[in-house]
């Protein structure tokens, strides 16, 4: 499983930083994303998927 | 308005509530058979009503949409209190890419993280105004001494509002969110809080303290610095925005668990195991922006069945959206054990909420010290005779008297 993101899409909602913070955290001077894994456990799937689905601006993908 | 867009027969908007807790029964019957329909609001304003969880979530991320109300009146329910004070221009009146490095200088501050450490100051807020529900004899109305001063005394914490000018400041909120208040005292606190804005924004850029009015202040976007006037817009929004949204959130969460005892019983037994789910399944139940969110078309849009046309005006029911069955399966039942509910409460796209963060915690720790001081709290009024602001934007609570 791999994740990448987008920071032209993304608009520092903490969508994906509040459901899976072990993948995703936030940066402190644009509150923009932060991958902190691209290649996370599989056992994180649904996680993730539920990140992604919560994004308001579609700035995550799980490939 | 031109010749073609005047449709009298276009039904009014539904408004009337079944009862307080779900929101109009048209609903149901739009989302089978008219998810995206013309109404005509009660100010004459036609416009889509978008009832469909999956058609709000689309429109309300789709760029074609804009926010920019200005260029002719929106639709409305002009039973509203305008304050005839216009506000300068902020993040909710600008689209992309002007809103896009402002929107960052607000996230920022409202990281997740941040407001995991701004929790224990929020707690120790909520435990004094808790402490002093308790020294009231009840029956106490729990909006004015509790649901309201919340998110007052955390947005005071988070612009760098002094402490000797906070009571002040609160009560000026307090009149502007009043839903009895008169248009003359709203227009009154409105420029009071204005000048007080700005004469706090010019501080601040002399003396920069530790706090969000201070950084914007000095922050740079295209090269150069805000404007005061810009800087005066953005704080009011910060005030407002998360201010009447969340009192009313809380007031509304806490007469739901009296009437609900088994979700309450649910919250008691295990506070931090359920606080963050419970407050989801609240914010799913209630969307406190009860009409929705007012958004115009720069473009044709093709979706569904219909075409919306460029001009039009177009509203996404959020609380239509959460009670969507596609969504959210048995909608309309209060379930706090469901796993963490896909609600649009905050709205969707990039102008979602940039304070849900904030005002999820705030919640959160309301209903759970709340609910810890006081075991036996009950309303102190039968349910019926609850005041609800069932003509506000806002959907909440005018009063709620407890008694413990």
């Amino acid at each position: 499983m791999r994740v990448t993101v987008d920071l032209d899409r993304c608009c520092g909602s903490g969508q994906c930083a509040r459901t899976v913070p072990e993948v995703f955290d936030q940066s402190e001077e644009t509150g923009l994303v932060i991958l902190l894994d691209p290649t996370p456990p599989a056992d994180l799937r649904p996680d993730i998927e539920d990140a992604t689905y919560r994004c308001p601006s579609q700035a995550l993908t799980l490939h | 308005m031109t010749a073609e867009t005047v449709h009298t027969e276009l039904p009014p908007l539904p408004t009337t509530r079944p009862n307080p807790f779900d929101p109009p029964a048209e609903y149901a019957r739009l989302r089978e058979e008219a998810p995206i329909s013309r109404h005509v609001w009660p100010n004459g304003v036609e416009a889509w009503l978008v009832t469909r969880h999956a058609d709000v979530r689309a429109l309300l991320s789709d760029t074609r949409l804009s926010v920019n109300r200005f260029a002719s009146p929106p639709p409305s329910l002009s039973l509203g209190r305008g304050s005839g004070v216009m506000l300068p221009k902020s993040l909710i009146g600008m689209d992309p890419p002007e809103h896009t490095p402002r929107r960052q200088l607000y996230v920022r501050e409202l990281t997740v993280r941040k407001i995991l450490r701004l929790k224990p100051r929020i707690e120790a807020i909520v435990d004094s105004l808790v402490d002093e529900v308790a020294r009231h004899d009840p029956p106490v109305d729990l909006v004015e001494t509790f649901c309201q001063p919340i998110p007052s005394l955390v947005i005071c914490e988070l612009l760098g509002v002094p402490v000797e000018d906070r009571a002040d400041f609160q009560k000026h909120t307090q009149v502007i969110l009043g839903v009895g208040s008169d248009a003359g005292r709203v227009q009154e606190a409105t420029v009071a809080l204005m000048d007080f804005m700005r004469e706090l924004v010019e501080y601040r850029r002399r003396e920069p303290g530790d706090d969000i009015l201070s950084r914007l202040a000095v922050a740079e976007v295209d090269g150069g610095p805000l404007s005061v006037e810009e800087l005066v817009g953005h704080g009011m929004l910060l005030l407002i925005a998360g201010h009447e949204t969340t009192a009313n959130m809380i007031g509304l969460s806490v007469s739901t668990l009296l009437s609900h005892p088994p979700a309450l019983a649910a919250l008691r037994a295990d506070p931090a195991g359920t606080a963050a789910q419970a407050v989801e399944e609240l914010l799913r139940y209630h969307a406190v922006i009860q009409f929705g969110l007012v958004r115009k078309a720069t473009a044709d849009i093709a979706i569904g069945d219909v075409m919306i046309r460029e001009g039009d005006w177009v509203v996404c029911s959020l609380a239509s959206a959460n009670r969507d069955g596609r969504a959210c399966p048995h909608a309309d039942q209060l379930d706090v054990h469901r796993p963490p509910a896909r609600q649009l409460s905050f709205g969707h796209g990039v102008h979602q909420c940039a304070g849900q963060n904030l005002a999820r915690v705030e919640v959160q720790v309301a209903l759970t010290r709340l609910f810890a001081r006081f075991p036996n709290l009950r309303l102190a009024v039968p349910f019926d005779d609850l005041p609800f602001r069932t003509d506000a934007w806002v959907y909440g609570l005018r009063e709620l008297p407890v008694t413990w």
